[in-house]
Protein backbone atom coordinates (compact mmCIF):
# COMPACT_ATOMS: atom_id res chain seq x y z
CA UNK A 1 0.00 0.00 0.00
CA UNK A 2 1.30 3.60 -1.18
CA UNK A 3 2.14 5.12 2.10
CA UNK A 4 1.15 8.75 0.25
CA UNK A 5 -1.82 8.39 -1.38
CA UNK A 6 -4.57 11.15 -1.36
CA UNK A 7 -6.77 10.08 1.64
CA UNK A 8 -3.80 10.14 3.95
CA UNK A 9 -2.76 13.53 2.84
CA UNK A 10 -6.11 14.92 3.26
CA UNK A 11 -6.07 13.38 6.70
CA UNK A 12 -2.84 14.28 8.03
CA UNK A 13 -3.90 18.11 6.61
CA UNK A 14 -7.15 17.91 8.80
CA UNK A 15 -5.42 16.78 11.61
CA UNK A 16 -2.22 19.19 11.95
CA UNK A 17 -4.94 22.15 10.67
CA UNK A 18 -6.82 20.99 13.77
CA UNK A 19 -3.82 21.03 15.87
CA UNK A 20 -2.63 24.42 14.90
CA UNK A 21 -6.20 25.92 15.49
CA UNK A 22 -6.15 24.42 18.76
CA UNK A 23 -2.66 25.26 20.09
CA UNK A 24 -3.60 29.22 18.99
CA UNK A 25 -6.74 29.08 20.70
CA UNK A 26 -4.79 27.57 23.45
CA UNK A 27 -2.03 30.52 23.29
CA UNK A 28 -5.43 33.00 22.95
CA UNK A 29 -7.30 31.56 25.96
CA UNK A 30 -4.41 31.73 28.58
CA UNK A 31 -3.40 35.36 27.54
CA UNK A 32 -7.22 36.91 27.61
CA UNK A 33 -7.05 39.07 30.54
CA UNK A 34 -10.28 40.10 32.37
CA UNK A 35 -10.34 43.83 33.82
CA UNK A 36 -10.69 44.49 37.92
CA UNK A 37 -10.36 40.21 38.39
CA UNK A 38 -11.99 38.95 41.52
CA UNK A 39 -11.01 35.12 42.43
CA UNK A 40 -14.31 33.02 43.48
CA UNK A 41 -13.83 30.03 45.33
CA UNK A 42 -15.86 27.30 44.73
CA UNK A 43 -15.87 23.88 46.67
CA UNK A 44 -18.55 20.98 46.04
CA UNK A 45 -19.69 23.85 43.45
CA UNK A 46 -21.10 25.94 45.96
CA UNK A 47 -19.34 29.56 46.39
CA UNK A 48 -17.03 30.05 49.10
CA UNK A 49 -15.07 33.23 48.98
CA UNK A 50 -14.87 35.61 46.31
CA UNK A 51 -11.14 38.00 46.50
CA UNK A 52 -11.00 41.14 44.99
CA UNK A 53 -7.16 40.49 43.59
CA UNK A 54 -7.17 44.29 41.98
CA UNK A 55 -7.49 45.86 45.05
CA UNK A 56 -5.92 43.07 47.43
CA UNK A 57 -2.55 44.31 49.09
CA UNK A 58 -1.96 42.19 51.93
CA UNK A 59 -1.06 38.25 51.71
CA UNK A 60 -2.81 35.96 53.79
CA UNK A 61 -4.01 31.85 53.92
CA UNK A 62 -7.47 30.23 53.74
CA UNK A 63 -8.08 26.92 53.97
CA UNK A 64 -10.88 25.28 52.64
CA UNK A 65 -12.34 22.00 53.01
CA UNK A 66 -12.47 19.36 55.75
CA UNK A 67 -10.58 16.17 56.33
CA UNK A 68 -13.63 14.34 54.95
CA UNK A 69 -13.93 16.50 51.66
CA UNK A 70 -10.39 17.21 51.56
CA UNK A 71 -8.16 20.34 52.24
CA UNK A 72 -6.63 22.62 49.97
CA UNK A 73 -4.67 25.69 51.76
CA UNK A 74 -4.57 28.48 49.18
CA UNK A 75 -2.79 31.71 49.20
CA UNK A 76 -3.25 35.00 48.15
CA UNK A 77 -0.23 37.33 47.42
CA UNK A 78 0.95 39.98 45.34
CA UNK A 79 -2.61 40.21 43.86
CA UNK A 80 -2.64 36.53 42.58
CA UNK A 81 -4.18 33.09 43.81
CA UNK A 82 -3.29 29.58 43.95
CA UNK A 83 -2.71 26.56 45.73
CA UNK A 84 0.11 25.95 47.78
CA UNK A 85 -0.59 22.82 49.13
CA UNK A 86 -3.40 19.94 48.64
CA UNK A 87 -4.26 16.43 50.63
CA UNK A 88 -5.52 15.34 47.10
CA UNK A 89 -3.43 12.59 45.63
CA UNK A 90 -2.01 14.31 42.09
CA UNK A 91 -1.07 17.65 43.13
CA UNK A 92 -2.29 18.84 40.07
CA UNK A 93 -3.85 22.15 41.59
CA UNK A 94 -0.40 22.97 43.20
CA UNK A 95 1.70 22.48 40.09
CA UNK A 96 -0.96 24.81 37.98
CA UNK A 97 0.79 27.59 40.37
CA UNK A 98 -0.62 31.08 40.69
CA UNK A 99 -2.91 32.89 38.55
CA UNK A 100 -4.12 36.74 38.44
CA UNK A 101 -6.10 38.01 35.47
CA UNK A 102 -6.35 34.90 32.90
CA UNK A 103 -9.37 33.38 32.30
CA UNK A 104 -7.60 29.64 32.81
CA UNK A 105 -9.32 28.35 36.26
CA UNK A 106 -7.22 26.28 39.13
CA UNK A 107 -8.91 23.39 39.31
CA UNK A 108 -8.55 20.55 42.19
CA UNK A 109 -10.62 17.45 41.02
CA UNK A 110 -10.38 15.27 43.98
CA UNK A 111 -11.57 17.57 46.19
CA UNK A 112 -14.23 19.26 43.69
CA UNK A 113 -12.36 22.64 44.43
CA UNK A 114 -12.29 25.40 42.03
CA UNK A 115 -10.79 28.56 41.97
CA UNK A 116 -12.29 31.07 38.90
CA UNK A 117 -11.14 34.49 38.16
CA UNK A 118 -13.93 36.77 36.75
CA UNK A 119 -14.19 39.96 36.10
CA UNK A 120 -15.20 42.70 38.35
CA UNK A 121 -18.49 43.64 36.85
CA UNK A 122 -19.76 40.46 36.82
CA UNK A 123 -19.47 39.77 40.56
CA UNK A 124 -21.06 43.11 41.70
CA UNK A 125 -24.21 42.04 39.05
CA UNK A 126 -24.18 38.47 41.53
CA UNK A 127 -23.97 40.98 44.48
CA UNK A 128 -26.42 43.12 43.20
CA UNK A 129 -29.32 40.45 42.30
CA UNK A 130 -28.31 38.90 46.17
CA UNK A 131 -29.43 42.26 47.68
CA UNK A 132 -32.41 42.61 46.03
CA UNK B 1 -23.27 -19.55 20.59
CA UNK B 2 -19.77 -22.06 19.86
CA UNK B 3 -17.77 -18.99 20.70
CA UNK B 4 -18.85 -18.43 23.55
CA UNK B 5 -16.30 -20.59 25.36
CA UNK B 6 -13.52 -20.16 23.33
CA UNK B 7 -10.84 -20.59 26.55
CA UNK B 8 -7.82 -19.18 24.03
CA UNK B 9 -9.41 -16.00 23.24
CA UNK B 10 -10.73 -15.80 26.62
CA UNK B 11 -7.00 -16.30 27.97
CA UNK B 12 -5.69 -13.64 25.05
CA UNK B 13 -8.18 -10.80 26.06
CA UNK B 14 -7.00 -11.25 29.79
CA UNK B 15 -3.97 -10.80 28.37
CA UNK B 16 -4.43 -7.77 26.95
CA UNK B 17 -6.21 -6.02 29.87
CA UNK B 18 -2.89 -7.18 31.95
CA UNK B 19 -0.70 -5.79 29.42
CA UNK B 20 -2.81 -2.58 29.04
CA UNK B 21 -2.78 -2.34 33.19
CA UNK B 22 1.01 -2.85 33.19
CA UNK B 23 1.38 -0.32 30.54
CA UNK B 24 -0.97 2.28 32.37
CA UNK B 25 1.06 1.48 35.87
CA UNK B 26 4.18 1.91 34.62
CA UNK B 27 3.21 5.08 32.64
CA UNK B 28 1.72 6.50 35.95
CA UNK B 29 4.79 6.28 37.61
CA UNK B 30 6.87 8.54 34.67
CA UNK B 31 6.51 12.20 36.14
CA UNK B 32 4.81 14.41 33.67
CA UNK B 33 6.22 17.77 33.11
CA UNK B 34 2.88 19.54 32.30
CA UNK B 35 0.52 19.50 34.87
CA UNK B 36 -3.24 19.77 33.20
CA UNK B 37 -5.52 17.43 33.93
CA UNK B 38 -6.26 14.78 30.85
CA UNK B 39 -3.03 15.62 29.30
CA UNK B 40 -0.42 12.34 29.13
CA UNK B 41 0.74 9.94 27.08
CA UNK B 42 -2.15 7.38 27.32
CA UNK B 43 -0.20 4.10 26.53
CA UNK B 44 -2.67 1.97 27.39
CA UNK B 45 -4.79 2.54 24.53
CA UNK B 46 -2.45 1.12 22.22
CA UNK B 47 -3.51 -2.59 23.06
CA UNK B 48 -7.50 -1.10 23.05
CA UNK B 49 -6.54 -0.05 19.12
CA UNK B 50 -4.66 -2.85 18.63
CA UNK B 51 -7.84 -5.03 19.43
CA UNK B 52 -10.15 -2.69 17.53
CA UNK B 53 -8.04 -3.17 14.77
CA UNK B 54 -8.10 -7.50 14.78
CA UNK B 55 -10.38 -8.55 12.65
CA UNK B 56 -11.96 -12.35 12.36
CA UNK B 57 -13.04 -12.91 15.74
CA UNK B 58 -12.90 -9.91 17.48
CA UNK B 59 -15.77 -8.30 18.10
CA UNK B 60 -16.51 -4.47 19.94
CA UNK B 61 -18.12 -6.84 22.57
CA UNK B 62 -14.55 -7.88 23.19
CA UNK B 63 -12.91 -4.49 23.07
CA UNK B 64 -15.45 -3.45 26.05
CA UNK B 65 -14.52 -6.01 28.46
CA UNK B 66 -10.88 -6.11 27.53
CA UNK B 67 -11.28 -1.93 28.23
CA UNK B 68 -13.46 -2.54 31.45
CA UNK B 69 -11.69 -5.09 33.26
CA UNK B 70 -8.43 -2.65 32.88
CA UNK B 71 -10.04 0.69 34.39
CA UNK B 72 -11.91 -1.28 36.93
CA UNK B 73 -8.34 -3.23 37.74
CA UNK B 74 -6.76 0.20 37.45
CA UNK B 75 -9.27 2.19 39.92
CA UNK B 76 -8.67 -0.14 42.39
CA UNK B 77 -5.13 -0.48 41.99
CA UNK B 78 -3.96 2.86 42.19
CA UNK B 79 -7.24 3.32 45.02
CA UNK B 80 -8.29 6.37 43.28
CA UNK B 81 -11.86 5.20 42.84
CA UNK B 82 -12.95 8.88 42.88
CA UNK B 83 -10.86 9.04 38.69
CA UNK B 84 -13.23 6.11 37.74
CA UNK B 85 -15.92 8.34 36.65
CA UNK B 86 -13.33 10.03 34.44
CA UNK B 87 -11.76 6.96 32.88
CA UNK B 88 -15.00 5.26 32.30
CA UNK B 89 -17.09 8.33 30.62
CA UNK B 90 -13.78 9.46 28.79
CA UNK B 91 -12.85 5.41 27.41
CA UNK B 92 -16.68 5.11 26.83
CA UNK B 93 -16.43 7.93 24.28
CA UNK B 94 -13.17 7.35 23.15
CA UNK B 95 -14.66 3.43 21.99
CA UNK B 96 -17.62 4.62 20.54
CA UNK B 97 -15.90 7.20 18.48
CA UNK B 98 -13.63 4.83 17.19
CA UNK B 99 -16.05 2.01 16.22
CA UNK B 100 -18.33 4.40 14.33
CA UNK B 101 -14.92 6.13 12.63
CA UNK B 102 -13.92 3.03 11.95
CA UNK B 103 -16.76 1.52 10.48
CA UNK B 104 -17.30 4.55 8.17
CA UNK B 105 -14.48 5.26 7.16
CA UNK B 106 -13.28 2.27 4.90
CA UNK B 107 -9.56 1.06 5.70
CA UNK B 108 -9.03 4.55 7.59
CA UNK B 109 -5.26 4.30 8.97
CA UNK B 110 -4.59 3.53 12.72
CA UNK B 111 -3.57 6.63 13.66
CA UNK B 112 -6.28 8.53 11.92
CA UNK B 113 -8.70 6.13 14.34
CA UNK B 114 -7.03 6.74 17.63
CA UNK B 115 -6.55 10.53 17.05
CA UNK B 116 -10.75 10.76 16.66
CA UNK B 117 -10.48 8.43 20.23
CA UNK B 118 -8.18 10.53 21.86
CA UNK B 119 -10.24 13.91 21.37
CA UNK B 120 -13.46 11.95 22.22
CA UNK B 121 -11.70 10.58 25.54
CA UNK B 122 -10.31 14.12 26.32
CA UNK B 123 -13.53 15.47 25.54
CA UNK B 124 -15.84 13.24 27.26
CA UNK B 125 -13.42 13.68 30.84
CA UNK B 126 -13.51 17.24 30.34
CA UNK B 127 -17.58 17.30 30.16
CA UNK B 128 -17.70 14.80 33.56
CA UNK B 129 -15.33 17.60 34.83
CA UNK B 130 -17.63 20.06 33.74
CA UNK B 131 -20.49 18.12 35.32
CA UNK B 132 -18.81 17.29 38.69
CA UNK B 133 -17.47 21.16 39.52
CA UNK B 134 -21.08 22.56 37.99
CA UNK B 135 -18.53 25.12 35.80
CA UNK B 136 -18.23 25.93 32.69
CA UNK B 137 -15.04 27.57 32.97
CA UNK B 138 -13.10 24.56 33.04
CA UNK B 139 -13.80 24.54 28.90
CA UNK B 140 -10.47 26.81 28.87
CA UNK B 141 -8.81 23.88 29.18
CA UNK B 142 -10.55 22.76 25.66
CA UNK B 143 -7.94 23.63 23.55
CA UNK B 144 -4.93 22.00 24.89
CA UNK B 145 -6.97 18.77 25.71
CA UNK B 146 -7.49 18.49 21.93
CA UNK B 147 -3.79 19.12 21.25
CA UNK B 148 -2.75 16.65 23.46
CA UNK B 149 -4.91 14.47 22.27
CA UNK B 150 -3.79 14.23 18.70
CA UNK B 151 -0.34 14.15 19.89
CA UNK B 152 -1.05 11.04 22.16
CA UNK B 153 -3.26 9.53 19.64
CA UNK B 154 -0.80 9.71 16.95
CA UNK B 155 1.43 8.27 18.93
CA UNK B 156 -0.31 5.00 20.05
CA UNK B 157 -1.58 4.95 16.64
CA UNK B 158 2.00 4.82 14.41
CA UNK B 159 2.69 1.90 17.35
CA UNK B 160 -0.32 -0.50 16.14
CA UNK B 161 0.36 0.54 12.99
CA UNK B 162 3.55 -0.67 12.90
CA UNK B 163 2.85 -4.00 14.83
CA UNK B 164 0.15 -4.66 12.16
CA UNK B 165 2.72 -4.10 9.69
CA UNK B 166 5.55 -5.82 11.76
CA UNK B 167 3.80 -9.01 12.96
CA UNK B 168 1.12 -9.96 9.66
CA UNK B 169 1.42 -13.51 10.63
CA UNK B 170 0.89 -13.36 14.70
CA UNK B 171 -1.90 -11.12 13.65
CA UNK B 172 -3.73 -13.69 11.56
CA UNK B 173 -3.24 -15.80 14.31
CA UNK B 174 -4.84 -13.98 16.60
CA UNK B 175 -7.49 -13.07 14.52
CA UNK B 176 -8.74 -16.80 14.20
CA UNK B 177 -7.39 -18.30 17.18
Amino acid sequence: MKLLNKRNIVYTCVIFALFAGCVAAWFFIRNSEVEEAFAVIYKNSEQVQSVDLSSETSEYQISVGSAETGINIILIKDGAIGVISADCPDQICVHTGFIKNRIVPVVCLPNKLEIRIVSGDKVHGVFDAVAR
Amino acid sequence: MKNRFNIKKLLISTLFSVIALVIFVIEAQIPFPVSIYGLKPGLANIVILFVLFLGGKWKARDLFLIFLVRVLLAAFITGQTMSLIYSLTGGIAALLTMIAVKAGFKNAPAPFVSVTGAIAHNTGQLAAAAFVLQSTSVFAYFPVLIAGGIISGLLTGFVVWGLFRTYPKFISYINYI
